[in-house]
């Protein structure tokens, strides 16, 4: 099995703080990992010290069997970073700016904007005229166009619509994971992975917890958060696929339902009820890792 | 290598203080050639040998070879500020602006190395420095040659040569502050402070030869003194190559 990217106590520290502690990583090539932590865990940090942007107080890695002390450079012009916030160049029209990217690649595959962006992003617009969600769109297709190796991406669908989240997973789908090619994510959102992970790494305050299979439990649960206008009929609260009820207060009907499977057919029966707001609800990530966390503090 | 993509992008975003500072000096060239008057006094302090010569209150020499000698280096005085501002501008934004809007990270996963960015960027300023200062000389020229005065033509272009070759001295310096910080207006400032000092010797006679802007104003160049124009040209040279392999150093340094 080849390897696109180890790490061996990889470990950086800002400001007597650790940021990222002694990272052990194996990501096979033609595979899609996911770093899946909360706000501020370090895991774009990760990401950086992965393509050599950020330096490593200690331990080594290689991405593309490029040293990342030494060669990061080399590892680059194979890779593909699409960031969280892309700030491409707003003053540039869209036309253009394919352009000027063009002129980077030998290899530019045109086929791609021409797929993707035909419709969604019009190449007449300026670049900081787009919506947040267009301009991600425009920095995958640009990323994807270049034809490299491996894609990095930073929280890879925030802030879409469930129409555009599908056409940003199905284009990663076709032009990276069908492609054989090799897909890092990190994010916070388990949704925005759920269909495309082969594996999750469970990130904390700087270090990898646990590396576990999409299909893991723990990752797999939603939260449905739902106020009836009256007390719900008992088989509601008990059907198949809800692992927790939790009633938000007592003598209250506002119940926070926990999910694992049939998402949508429990979502569904609750729409037939009588209620006031429903609404799904990320997965606070301190449930997610209390047991790690409560171990955690056990060793201390 | 040299980016055809990036020099464009180069193009496209500095055009606006391109526009400023070369719209500025075309409309300084009527205001320096008829409107221009300056004190006597101020023509005393450069009497001694060697010293830089303005014109102004001096109708006898002003229709006389001599007259058209001095209007052209009184302007080559304000060719000289204004191309400094504009290479502190261009070069302030050059690379901390690149890591303020978040582009950086772009720059550094396309297929060029901090070397090839760096030049692209060079070479890019040099040519936006180019367009700023060339059409204010050409106008100047022209309508000297249209009012078919007696016009010292090789020595305008060769002092104009001067102080682009000193502006682009100024461009690297700031592009390599430029490089050490991750905001333009702070690039700017320091640029502006360092640049500020480097002109604090221009006003003792004792220390004058320590400043850049002093030599961009190649006085002795004017006034016979030094006779080649290799020696600022080949000068100016070897300070660009400095700051360019310091800014080329440095960017590969940087973490984004």
């Amino acid at each position: 099995m080849e390897i696109a990217v180890e790490t061996w106590g990889m470990t950086r520290v800002e400001k007597n703080r650790r940021k990222v502690d002694n990272l052990y990583l194996r990501i096979p090539s033609q595979s899609v990992y996911c770093l899946l932590g909360p706000d501020g865990s370090g895991k774009t940090t990760v990401l950086k010290m992965l393509l050599g942007l950020k330096k490593f107080t200690s331990g080594g890695g290689k991405c593309l069997g490029y040293d990342l002390m030494e060669d990061a450079f080399l590892a680059r012009e194979k890779a593909a970073l699409v960031e969280e916030n892309n700030n491409l160049y707003s003053f540039l029209k869209v036309g253009h700016l394919l352009n000027m990217c063009r002129s980077f690649y030998p290899a530019w595959k045109e086929e791609i904007p021409e797929k993707y962006l035909k419709e969604a992003v019009p190449r007449e617009k300026k670049v900081g005229s787009l919506s947040l969600p267009q301009k991600n769109f425009l920095a995958l297709a640009i990323s994807l166009a270049a034809g490299p190796e491996i894609v990095f991406i930073d929280e890879p669908s925030l802030q879409y619509d469930s129409y555009t989240r599908g056409a940003y997973v199905q284009m990663l789908k076709d032009e990276v994971v069908e492609a054989g090619k090799t897909l890092v994510m990190v994010s916070r959102y388990y949704r925005d992975v759920e269909r495309m992970a082969h594996r999750v790494g469970l990130f904390y305050r700087g270090s990898l917890l646990q590396t576990l299979s999409p299909d893991d439990e723990r990752i797999r649960e939603r939260h449905i958060k739902v106020n009836f206008e009256q007390e719900p009929p008992p088989e509601l609260l008990e059907q198949e696929g809800i692992s927790r009820v939790h009633r938000i207060k007592k003598g209250d009907n506002n119940y926070l339902l926990s999910v694992v499977e049939n998402f949508d057919a429990v979502w569904h029966k609750c729409h037939e009820v009588p209620h006031s707001c429903l609404k799904e609800i990320p997965v606070d990530f301190e449930v997610l890792l209390k047991p790690y966390l409560e171990e955690e503090g056990k060793d201390d | 290598m040299i980016s055809a993509g990036l020099w464009y992008k180069e193009l496209v975003e500095c055009r606006k203080p391109v526009l400023v500072f070369g719209v500025l000096l075309v409309l300084l060239v009527p205001v320096i050639l008829y409107e221009w008057w300056i004190p006597g006094d101020w023509y005393k302090t450069h009497e001694s040998p060697g010293a830089y010569l303005y014109p102004g209150g001096f109708d006898d020499i002003l229709f006389t070879p001599l007259g058209e000698l001095l209007w052209s280096s009184w302007f080559s005085s304000v060719l000289l500020v204004v191309s400094t501002a504009a290479a502190v501008v261009l070069g302030m934004r050059s690379l901390a602006g690149e890591v303020s809007r978040g582009t950086a990270v772009f720059l550094a996963c396309i297929p060029f190395s901090p070397r090839d960015l760096v030049t692209t960027k060079f070479f890019s300023g040099a040519c936006l420095l180019m367009f700023t200062m060339l059409p204010s000389g050409l106008v100047f020229h022209g309508v000297l040659l249209g009012e078919s005065r007696l016009f010292p033509t090789n020595l305008f272009w060769e002092s104009y040569l001067i102080i682009y070759f000193g502006a682009l001295v100024v461009y690297s310096g700031t592009m390599l502050i430029s490089s050490l910080f991750s905001r333009p207006m702070w690039a700017g400032l320091v640029a502006l402070f360092f640049w500020g000092c480097l002109a604090i010797p221009l006003y003792f006679p004792g220390t004058r030869h320590f400043s850049l802007f002093h030599h961009m104003k190649a006085a002795e160049y004017w006034t016979g003194i030094q006779e080649s124009l290799l020696i600022y040209l080949g000068a100016a040279l070897v300070i660009i190559l400095a700051l360019y392999e310091l800014t080329v150093f440095c960017w590969g340094k940087k973490e984004l």
